[in-house]
C-alpha cells in the first residue's frame, strides 16, 4: 500500500511523457487528479481501518521499507490537499500544452519525492528523496523562465546546496557513530553514545540542514523570492507541501520518533521557532507585495509548528500537528486568491487591490477566511491549532515563549488586517470593471474556506479521532 | 418570495428532525482536549418536551413570519437570524451540561441584535439596548457557572443536586436566576422588551419575547430549581423569588394598562405572565411547579395568538395605535375571533387553558402566604381589564372611515392565528393530561396526585374558583363604569392612572426613572469620563510608540534581505555554527 | 566556451569513475555503489546541457579543431598509465569502518537493501532530465 503511493506517480510519469499521452485529451492532469483524490480519501477514510500498514508488495523485488503511521496519515493528506489545488490551479491558469505538459511532469515527480519522504524510515534515504524533491521544485519555480524566476530558482538552488552539504555530513556522522542509517539504528545509537560529541555535531549539521529546507529564521532566504516568483500553481504546491513536508515534516518525524525530546533539541527549536515567528511577522508587515508578504508568513505560521513541536508536551505536539495541517488549508486558499486578484488586477502589488472587494466579492470574503484562520480568530481551525500549542507551551513551564507566540499573534493580525483593509476599504479604484472571475477557482476558494471553517467548528470531533491518537503514539 | 419558501421548508425540516430526536434518544459527548471540558448532548424529560414544544412553535409561527416578512426590508438577514437561533435554542433544550447550554445561551445574543437591528438604523439603539440588558444576564449565569465549577462541583446535569447550604452555593444560585430572568424577562431585565415592541419586526415579537425566552428562560428556571440545585431550598430563596415574580405581575400590568398602542400593550403583558410562571416555581411546591410550566406553554401560545393578531391588524390596517383603530370587528371577523380566545385565555376564564395553569399558581402562592395570591389575583385583575380595554379599542366602537376599505388577513397567515387559538381551547380540555404529563417527565414530581384540590391542602379549590370569578367579574364591571365615564375606550383606564397612589408611579414610568437600564447608562457616563482620562494615555502608548518601534524593527529587518547570497548563506551557516557549539555544551 | 564544458565534463566522468573503483578497492562497496549511481546520474544530466548549449561548427573549423584536439587533450594516456598501474598493481589497506551491517555483493545492496534509493535517483535524473531540456531548449 505505502509502496503504491510512490510507485503510482513514477507509472503516470513515465505513461504521460510516452506516445500514450496523446491518447486522451488531459489525461494527465485526470490521472493525476484521481491519484491525489485516492490519496486523500485514504488518508480520511482508511488509514482508520489500516493504520501500520507494512510492506504490501506485488514481488519481493518491490518491498520498499516504508511505512505509514499516524503522523504520516496527517502529512499525506496535506500533500495530497496542496497536490490537489495546485493541480486544480495549474489546470485553469496554465493555458498552452507545452508549459503545462513541463509543470504536471514535475509536480509529479515532486509529489513522488514527499509521498516517499512521508512514509520512509532511514536517513539516506530521506536525504535522497529531500533532494527529489528540491530539484522538481527548483525546475518548478523556474519554469516561467523570466529574470525574477530564474534568480529565485537559483537562490534554492544555492541554499539547498548548504542544506545538501549539512545533511550529508550528518549522515557520515550518524554512519560514522551508529551501526546504519535508519531510524531504529540511529536511535539505538543515540541511547548508547547520546553524549559523545560527534552525535551532537551530527544533530546539529542535520537539523540545520532541515531547517534550511523548512525556511525558518535565519535560514530562510530563499522562501520570499521563491513564493513571490514562482507561479501560482507552484506557489501553492510550494508554501503548501514542499517546504513543510521536506523540511517540518522531517524534522517532526526525527525529533519525535528518533532523537527524542532532549532539553538541548528543545531549546534549540523553541529558539528558532519564536524567532521565525517575530521575525517572519515583523517582515511580513513591511512588504508590498501579496505573494511575498504570504510568504514571509508562512515562515512565521511555521515558527508555531516548530515552538508546539519545542515545548514537548502531548497538547503541544497534537497543537503542532494540527497547524501543519490548518496551514496548508489557509495558506493554500490565500495562494488561490492571489491568483485571482493578479487575474483582475494583472499584478501582486497590494496597492492595486484596493476596493476591489466590489468587484470580486468572492475572493474577498473568503481571503477573509484565509485571514482569521491565520490569525487565530475562533471559531477558524487556526484558533484551536494555536491555541494548543501556547496552551502546550505553559504547561511546559515555557511562559516566556507563550508570551511570545501570543504577542506575535497580533503582529499577524496586523499584517492581515492591512491587507484586508486596503480589500475591502480602500476605496473603488477607476480602472475596475466587472471581472468574470473562473468559476473553478471560486469552487476552489469557497470549497477551502469552508474546509478551514468545519474544522474549527467540529474540532472537538478532530482532536478525538485524529491529532490525540496522533500525539499519544508519539509520546512515551 | 423565495427566502420566504426555504424559510418555511427548513421550519418543516426542523420540525421533523425535532420529532425524530425526540423518538430516538440518545447521549453524545465530545471533548474539547482543555481543562477536562466536554460538550455533552442529551435528549430526554423535560427538555425533549421543551425542545419539541418550540420546534412546533417555530413551524407554525414560521409560516406567518415568512408571509408577514415578504417585501420588507433586509428580511433574508431575519429569517436567516431565526434559524441560527432556531439551532441555538435546540443546542440549549439538548445540552447535556452547564457549558454547553452557557456556549450556545450566549450564541443567542447575536441572532437577538441582528433580528432587531434589522428594521433598519433606527433600531440600533433598541438592538444594543437588548443585547446589554440580556448579556448582563448572560454574564450572570457565566459567573454563576464559573463559581459552581470553582467550588468543585461538575456542571454535567445528571449529577446529583446540590443543596444550597453555604454562602457559596447561594450566591451561585443567585446568579444563574439572575441568568434565567434575564432570557425569561422578568423584572429587572425587562426594559427592552415594549421598545422591541415598536422597534423590531412583529415576527420577532411573536416568536422571541412570546415564545422562545420564555421557553428558555423558565426551563433554565425548572432545571436550576430541580436538577441543578436540590429541593427544598432555603426559605428565603424561596420568598425572593416569589417576590420577583409577584412585583413583576404587578408591575408589568399596571404599566400594560395604560399602553395606548396594541404592541407595547401585549409587551408589557409578556413580562407581566413571566412573573406567575416565576411565582409558581419559586413556591417549591409540587402545584406550583406544575402550574409554572403549564403556565409557560400556555402563555408561550396566548401571546404568539396575540402578538399575531397584532400583526394581521398591523398589515392590514397599517398602524397598531389604538386611537386610529376601532370596530374591527365586522372587517376583519377571524381574526377578532382569535383575539377573543386568546385574551380570555390570558384573563384567565374557564375553560380555557389559562384558567387552570392560573388556578394551579393561586393555590400554590396561596399556602405560601396570602400576600402572593393577593399579588397573583390583581394582576389578574388588572389583565382582565387592560385587555377589555384592548378589544373595545380595535375590535369594537366605530371604524374610522380609513379602515372602511381594509380585509381580512391573508389565508396563510389567518391559519396560524387559528390553530394557535384551537390550541388554547385543547390546552383547556385536556389540561388534566398536560399536568399529568408534566409530572411524568420531572422526577422531582414524580409522586403528585393531580387534582386541584388535594395538590394544594387545606384550603378547597373552590373557594379560589369562586374569588377568581369575583374579580374577573369586578374586571367587567370596571370596564363598563369606566367606559360609560369617559365616553371612549381608551380612555377607560384613566381613572386607574390618576388614582392617588398610581399617578406618581405613572409619572415615573413615563420619565424612564424607573428603567434599570437609565440607570446604568448613567452611572456608565461617570465611569466613562474617568475611563477615557487613562485611555488618553494608554492610547498614547499604542498609537504612538508601538508602532513606530514595530515598524522601524520591520524596515530594518527588510533592509537586511538585500539580495546578496553571501549575506544569506553567512546567516545559514552562522545560525548552523551556533545550534552546533549549544548543542555541544 | 565549449570546449571547456565538454573537457570539463569528461573530467568529471572521469574522476566519479576512478573514485568508485577506489572505494571497491578498499572493500567499501556501499560507498562504491553509492558513487557510481550518483556520478552515472551526473553524468548524463552535464552531457545532455552540454549538447543542449553547444553549437554548430561547421567544417572549416572542424578541421582545425580536430588537429587541436590531440594537443589538448596530452594528458590523457599518461593518466590512464598511472591510474592501472595504481588500482590493480598495489595492495591497499582496508580502512575499518564502524559500519555494523553484512556487507554483501553489488547486486544484493542495489536490489535488496538500497532500492528505495534507487528509485529516489532516477525520479531526481528524470527531474533533472526533464528541467535541462525544459531550460536550457532553445526554440
Amino acid at each position: 500500500m505505502a509502496g503504491w503511493l510512490v510507485l503510482i506517480p513514477f507509472i503516470i510519469l513515465v505513461l504521460m511523457n510516452s506516445p500514450v499521452r496523446r491518447i486522451i485529451k488531459h489525461a494527465y492532469f485526470g490521472l493525476l487528479l484521481v491519484f491525489l483524490s485516492w490519496q486523500l480519501g485514504f488518508t480520511i477514510f482508511g488509514s482508520q481501518r489500516s493504520l501500520n500498514l507494512g510492506n504490501n508488495s506485488l514481488a519481493p523485488w518491490l518491498k520498499f521499507q516504508l511505512n505509514i503511521d499516524s503522523l504520516s496519515v496527517i502529512v499525506l493528506a496535506v500533500i495530497s490537499l496542496a497536490g490537489l489545488v495546485s493541480l486544480i490551479l495549474a489546470q485553469v491558469l496554465i493555458k498552452e500544452n507545452r508549459p503545462r505538459q513541463h509543470f504536471l511532469n514535475l509536480f509529479t515527480i515532486a509529489i513522488l519525492g514527499m509521498n516517499a519522504v512521508t512514509m520512509l524510515e532511514d536517513v539516506f534515504s530521506l536525504y535522497v528523496f529531500l533532494e527529489v524533491t528540491a530539484v522538481s521544485s527548483f525546475v518548478l519555480i523556474a519554469l516561467q523562465k523570466n529574470r525574477d524566476c530564474l534568480e529565485a530558482s537559483f537562490k534554492y538552488l544555492v541554499m539547498s546546496s548548504v542544506a545538501t552539504l549539512l545533511l550529508l555530513s550528518g549522515v557520515a556522522l550518524f554512519i560514522l557513530t551508529c551501526s546504519g542509517t535508519s531510524f531504529a539504528a540511529i536511535s539505538e545509537g543515540m541511547a548508547f553514545a547520546g553524549t559523545s560529541p560527534w552525535i551532537k555535531v551530527a544533530l546539529g549539521l542535520f537539523t540545520c540542514g532541515l531547517l534550511i529546507k523548512s525556511g525558518m529564521i535565519p535560514f530562510h532566504a530563499w522562501v520570499p523570492d521563491a513564493y513571490a516568483a514562482a507561479s501560482d500553481p507552484v506557489s501553492v504546491l510550494l508554501a503548501g507541501a514542499v517546504t513543510k513536508v521536506a523540511g517540518l515534516y522531517a524534522i517532526l518525524r526525527l525529533v519525535i520518533f528518533v532523537w527524542g525530546f532532549s532539553p538541548v533539541i528543545e531549546q534549540t527549536l523553541l529558539f528558532v521557532g519564536a524567532l521565525s515567528v517575530v521575525g517572519g511577522a515583523l517582515l511580513a508587515l513591511a512588504q508590498k507585495d501579496f505573494k511575498r508578504m504570504l510568504a514571509y508568513s508562512s515562515i512565521s505560521q511555521l515558527g508555531y509548528v516548530l515552538l508546539g513541536l519545542g515545548s514537548g508536551t502531548m497538547v503541544g505536539v497534537a497543537g503542532a500537528i494540527f497547524h501543519f495541517f490548518n496551514h496548508t488549508v489557509f495558506k493554500s486558499l490565500l495562494f488561490v486568491n492571489a491568483a485571482s486578484f493578479k487575474q483582475h488586477t494583472g499584478s501582486d502589488d497590494m496597492e492595486k487591490l484596493k476596493g476591489v472587494s466590489s468587484v470580486m466579492p468572492c475572493s474577498s470574503i473568503t481571503s477573509l477566511a484565509g485571514f482569521f484562520s491565520g490569525a487565530g480568530i475562533p471559531p477558524f481551525a487556526g484558533f484551536w491549532s494555536k491555541l494548543l500549542v501556547i496552551l502546550g507551551l505553559w504547561e511546559a513551564s515555557r511562559q516566556g515563549y507563550a508570551v511570545i507566540a501570543i504577542l506575535a499573534g497580533l503582529l499577524t493580525m496586523g499584517y492581515f488586517l492591512n491587507l484586508e483593509r486596503k480589500i475591502f476599504l480602500g476605496g473603488e479604484s477607476v480602472e475596475f470593471k466587472k471581472h468574470k472571475v473562473n468559476n473553478t477557482i471560486v469552487w476552489l476558494e469557497v470549497t477551502l474556506a469552508l474546509l478551514t471553517l468545519l474544522c474549527g467548528l467540529f474540532y472537538p470531533y478532530l482532536l478525538e479521532h485524529f491529532m490525540l491518537p496522533a500525539a499519544a503514539s508519539m509520546l512515551p | 418570495m423565495i427566502p420566504g419558501i426555504f424559510f418555511i421548508i427548513a421550519c418543516l425540516l426542523h420540525f421533523g428532525l425535532a420529532l425524530f430526536i425526540f423518538t430516538h434518544p440518545v447521549s453524545l459527548s465530545f471533548p474539547l482536549g482543555v481543562f477536562g471540558w466536554e460538550l455533552g448532548f442529551r435528549v430526554g424529560g423535560l427538555s425533549a418536551s421543551v425542545f419539541l414544544a418550540a420546534a412546533v412553535f417555530l413551524m407554525i409561527l414560521g409560516v406567518y413570519t415568512a408571509i408577514f416578512m415578504r417585501g420588507k426590508k433586509n428580511s433574508v438577514l431575519f429569517l436567516s437570524s431565526i434559524i441560527f437561533s432556531a439551532l441555538c435554542v435546540d443546542g440549549v433544550f439538548l445540552a447535556a451540561n452547564l457549558l454547553t447550554l452557557l456556549f450556545f445561551w450566549e450564541a443567542l445574543l447575536i441572532p437577538l441584535w441582528l433580528m432587531i437591528a434589522s428594521r433598519g438604523s433606527l433600531a440600533f439603539k433598541t438592538a444594543t439596548k437588548a443585547l446589554i440588558i440580556v448579556g448582563v444576564g448572560d454574564f450572570c449565569l457565566m459567573a454563576g457557572a464559573a463559581l459552581l465549577w470553582a467550588q468543585g462541583y461538575t456542571l454535567w446535569f445528571s449529577a446529583p443536586p446540590i443543596m444550597v447550604n453555604n454562602t457559596a452555593t447561594s450566591v451561585a444560585f443567585i446568579l444563574l436566576f439572575l441568568g434565567a430572568l434575564s432570557k425569561a424577562g422578568a423584572l429587572p431585565f425587562h426594559s427592552w422588551i415594549p421598545d422591541a415592541a415598536d422597534d423590531a419586526p412583529l415576527p420577532f415579537m411573536a416568536l422571541f419575547p412570546a415564545v422562545m425566552e420564555k421557553l428558555l428562560g423558565i426551563y433554565f428556571l425548572a432545571l436550576i430549581c430541580l436538577e441543578i440545585f436540590a429541593q427544598p431550598l432555603p426559605s428565603w430563596l424561596g420568598l425572593l423569588m416569589m417576590l420577583t415574580g409577584g412585583i413583576t405581575i404587578i408591575f408589568a400590568v399596571l404599566l400594560a394598562l395604560v399602553q395606548k398602542d396594541y404592541k407595547k400593550l401585549l409587551s408589557y403583558h409578556a413580562i407581566s405572565q413571566v412573573g406567575y410562571m416565576v411565582l409558581g416555581i419559586g413556591t417549591g411546591l409540587p402545584g406550583g411547579i406544575i402550574g409554572g410550566l403549564f403556565h409557560m406553554i400556555n402563555n408561550a401560545l396566548y401571546k404568539s395568538g396575540l402578538f399575531l393578531t397584532s400583526g394581521s391588524v398591523e398589515r392590514q390596517a397599517g398602524t397598531t395605535d389604538l386611537a386610529r383603530l376601532g370596530g374591527l370587528f365586522s372587517r376583519m371577523p377571524i381574526t377578532a375571533v382569535c383575539f377573543i380566545i386568546t385574551a380570555v385565555s390570558i384573563s384567565g376564564v374557564w375553560p380555557f387553558n389559562g384558567f387552570f395553569s392560573k388556578e394551579l399558581i393561586y393555590a400554590a402562592a396561596f399556602k405560601r402566604g396570602a400576600i402572593f395570591y393577593i399579588m397573583a389575583i390583581l394582576g389578574s385583575f388588572f389583565t382582565a381589564a387592560s385587555f377589555l380595554k384592548l378589544g373595545h379599542a380595535a375590535y369594537w366602537g366605530k371604524i374610522t372611515p380609513v379602515n372602511k376599505q381594509i380585509k381580512e388577513a391573508p389565508f396563510m397567515m389567518l391559519m396560524p392565528t387559528v390553530v394557535i387559538a384551537l390550541f388554547c381551547i385543547a390546552g383547556g380540555i385536556f389540561h388534566q393530561n398536560i399536568e399529568v404529563y408534566i409530572t411524568k417527565i420531572i422526577p422531582f414530581l414524580n409522586h403528585t396526585p393531580i387534582i386541584h384540590n388535594e395538590a394544594v391542602g387545606e384550603i378547597s379549590g373552590n373557594i379560589l374558583v369562586m374569588m377568581t370569578l369575583i374579580i374577573l367579574g369586578g374586571a367587567i364591571i370596571n370596564h363598563v363604569f369606566a367606559f360609560r365615564m369617559t365616553g371612549s375606550s381608551l380612555k377607560a383606564a384613566e381613572h386607574i392612572n390618576q388614582a392617588p397612589f398610581l399617578v406618581s408611579f405613572y409619572r415615573r414610568a413615563e420619565n424612564k426613572e424607573l428603567d434599570p437600564y437609565e440607570f446604568a447608562k448613567v452611572g456608565m457616563g461617570i465611569f466613562l469620563r474617568w475611563a477615557s482620562a487613562i485611555e488618553a494615555r494608554i492610547e498614547n502608548f499604542y498609537e504612538g510608540w508601538a508602532p513606530t518601534l514595530i515598524n522601524s524593527a520591520s524596515a530594518a529587518l527588510s533592509r537586511m534581505h538585500s539580495g546578496n547570497y553571501a549575506w544569506y548563506i553567512l546567516w545559514a551557516v552562522g545560525g548552523t555554527i551556533s545550534v552546533i557549539i549549544f548543542m555541544l555544551r | 566556451m565549449t570546449t571547456r564544458l565538454l573537457r570539463s565534463a569528461v573530467g568529471l566522468g572521469i574522476t566519479s569513475a576512478v573514485l568508485t573503483l577506489l572505494m571497491f578497492r578498499f572493500k567499501a562497496p556501499l560507498a562504491a555503489v553509492f558513487e557510481l549511481s550518483v556520478c552515472s546520474g551526473l553524468i548524463s544530466v552535464v552531457f545532455i546541457s552540454t549538447i543542449s548549449l553547444t553549437q554548430r561548427v561547421d567544417r572549416a573549423r572542424l578541421a582545425v579543431r580536430r588537429k587541436e584536439r590531440f594537443g589538448k587533450f596530452w594528458y590523457l594516456p599518461i593518466l590512464l598509465i598511472i591510474a592501472t598501474i595504481f588500482l590493480l598493481g598495489i595492495e591497499l589497506p582496508a580502512f575499518n569502518l564502524a559500519l555494523k551491517t553484512n556487507i554483501s555483493e553489488v547486486r544484493d545492496i542495489i536490489w535488496n537493501v538500497r532500492h528505495l534509493d534507487l528509485l529516489g535517483q532516477m525520479a531526481i535524473l528524470l527531474a533533472a532530465t526533464l528541467g535541462v531540456a525544459m531550460l536550457f531548449k532553445q526554440k
